[in-house]
């Protein structure tokens, strides 16, 4: 068989059952079980399809992804999530757009908390979509900054995505981690300049707040910060300090991330033996829901590897002649494309066994290469018909928000993503200058 | 208890399984991690639980994701289609969903079987028998295998509405 016709077959197959709305980790099994038959021979290719699976996922470098998204519960389901974003709400004052400024600062810290894109997305829905509805806001003001900053927990660690990615990739994922944090950065003030921008031109998207109480003294606005945000600061530190001294690994940073969540949870009285077995059973859902598409990750890329579909679409690329940086590009394309039809663990299988090779072969520096597609995918969050954080959004905003509408308040977001997401593929040092000086 | 009702149940005990086993796996690096910062020594075998843990939690508690509608779906057409047109769509997919189950059934056992018969070890930190190893994979099939069946045959319990919105995801 050639190559492509290997190559069509297999992702022929994953694509038309996931349009028929198979689940994505059956659809992987279906085209591996089918591939092996073929290409690996019957039935010991089956017999590999389902040990593979094993191998899969007993992996050690996956481990933080539970430990991660376990932190971010527990500070949703013990309610310091949403005091630490009060208390940062009391500290915005007098902006354009406070209350969106305030969704994009709570959530920044926020991201520096959880693990997880779509906890970000949902606490801030819930604490201050009603807020800023209530105030009038443009719908499309209130939807979009919320939406925008649950992307950016994907960048700024513990990321549990950056750590499947890292591990599937073969990327070092503490530098990774670290690598995130600037783009991170850069995005979330990039998005508070445009709501401050654009409320101040148009101040019929964010109404000044009339009525509101008389304003508080400067100890009254920063006592909740020390007290109800302070503390949740720890965990980064515990986490990212460990990672950046190199004094813990990534797993041992996540694991004393979650020792130092339950250790305030627990101050703060807000920790009950319910409302722990609500966390780790949450946990327990999404990382059987990612890593049951990563047990089909193994078998997938070594049948395309063995059917020679890997090598046949490299030699391919590479006489095109890629630049790295056309490469980069190229790459981008690619994941901007699938962003808007499938999730971003499938991104991850269906085109690193690809990107890989490529990169390796062109010398594209890994850590570079890792934030360029994280950001990708991050991208893909927000973009139709698929973007999951766009679903989350319908998930907690009113009834009558229609679906164009939550695309709307998406768009510009994921154009300053976009921008940001330029800027990385162009000036590397963005990505790989902090890994660079601490690691 | 009748036989529905025990599926149920052996699910709900499977997510919550699944959740404790990650509970102890923060649980024994923290613990790993305080006796290497005493000079103790270390939890040798911790990578190797860990490995495990991951795994078998993993196909131990999918049928119960499956469950909670909480395996990720690309269902824009399936949306697009209605109800009444979806559905025998949804039942095509649950057919071939039962087949990938029923392959983990079959060469899943098989290879847990063979592993048994041949007396293969896995030697990491542990000598653990390869057939303990392996048998995480006919269970996940058994318990998805049940599920799908249930799917096919309209149990409610089985196919919760789904909501795009209430998708897991990272």
């Amino acid at each position: 068989m050639e190559w492509w016709t290997a190559l069509l077959l297999m992702l022929a197959m994953v694509c038309g059952l996931m349009a028929l709305g198979l689940p994505v980790a059956f659809a992987f099994f279906v085209a591996n079980i089918v591939g092996a038959a073929v290409f690996l021979g019957f039935p010991a290719g089956i017999t590999s399809v389902v040990r593979n699976a094993m191998q899969s996922i007993a992996s050690f470098t996956l481990a933080p992804i539970p430990l991660f998204l376990l932190i971010g519960e527990v500070l949703l389901r013990t309610g310091l999530a949403f005091k630490a974003v009060a208390a940062i709400d009391g500290l915005i004052t007098r902006v354009p757009g406070r209350i969106a400024v305030v969704a994009v600062s709570g959530g920044t810290v926020f991201s520096a908390l959880s693990g997880s894109t779509i906890a970000t997305t949902a606490m801030l829905g819930n604490a201050l979509l009603p807020q800023m509805l209530a105030r009038r806001y443009h719908p499309t003001m209130a939807m979009g900054p919320i939406m925008a900053i649950g992307g950016v927990d994907m960048l700024i660690p513990p990321s549990a995505l950056t750590v499947l990615l890292g591990s599937l990739a073969k990327i070092p994922v503490a530098e990774l981690l670290v690598a995130g944090i600037l783009p991170g950065l850069v995005m979330s003030a990039l998005f508070i300049l445009y709501i401050v921008l654009r409320c101040a031109f148009n101040p019929a998207l964010a109404p000044a707040e009339e009525g509101a109480a008389a304003p508080l003294r400067a100890w009254q606005r920063w006592m909740p910060f020390f007290r109800d945000v302070v503390p949740l600061l720890l965990i980064f530190v515990v986490v990212v300090g460990g990672i950046f001294t190199g004094i813990a690994s990534p797993t041992d940073s996540a694991a004393l991330g979650v020792a130092m969540a339950l250790v305030i949870a627990a101050c703060a009285g807000a920790l009950t033996w319910e409302r722990l077995l609500g966390c780790l059973r949450e946990v327990a859902k999404v990382t059987t829901m990612i890593l049951f598409i990563i047990a089909a990750s193994l078998t997938f890329s070594q049948i395309l590897a063995f059917s020679g579909a890997t090598d046949g679409a490299l030699a391919r690329l590479m006489d095109v002649a890629f630049s790295p940086l056309g490469a980069l590009l190229f790459m981008v394309a690619v994941l901007l494309l699938l962003g808007c039809f499938v999730d971003q663990a499938s991104m991850m299988l269906l085109t690193l066994p690809f990107f890989m090779p490529l990169a390796t072969a062109l010398k594209i520096d890994l850590i570079h290469l890792g934030v360029v597609f994280l950001i990708a995918m991050q991208i893909g969050l927000l973009t139709p018909p698929f973007g999951l954080l766009l679903f989350v959004m319908k998930g907690v905003a009113p009834p009558d928000i229609e679906m164009r509408e939550i695309y709307l308040a998406a768009a510009p977001f994921a154009l300053i993503t976009l921008a940001v997401l330029a800027l990385v593929v162009f000036y590397a040092p963005i990505a790989t200058w902090l890994p660079g000086v601490f690691m | 208890m009748n036989r529905r009702a025990l599926h149920g149940a052996l699910l709900e005990a499977s997510g919550t399984a699944a959740g404790l086993a990650y509970g102890a796996i923060a649980a024994l690096m923290v613990l790993d991690i305080a006796i290497r910062s005493l000079n103790l020594g270390t939890l040798a075998w911790l990578t190797e639980l860990t490995e495990y843990l991951l795994y078998a939690a993993t196909f131990v508690a999918a049928a119960w994701t499956l469950r909670q509608g909480a395996h990720v779906r690309v269902d824009m057409l399936v949306l697009k289609l209605g109800p009444a047109r979806a559905r025998p769509v949804q039942r095509a997919t649950d057919a071939v969903g039962l087949a990938v189950a029923a392959v983990f059934v079959v060469f899943g056992g098989g290879a847990a079987w063979e592993a048994w018969r041949t007396g293969a070890v896995q030697y990491k930190a542990w000598a653990t028998p390869e057939w303990l190893l392996l048998l995480p994979l006919p269970l996940a099939g058994l318990l998805l295998g049940v599920e799908f069946v249930l799917r096919l045959r309209g149990a409610p319990e089985a196919a919760p509405d789904f909501d795009p919105a209430k998708r897991a995801s990272l």
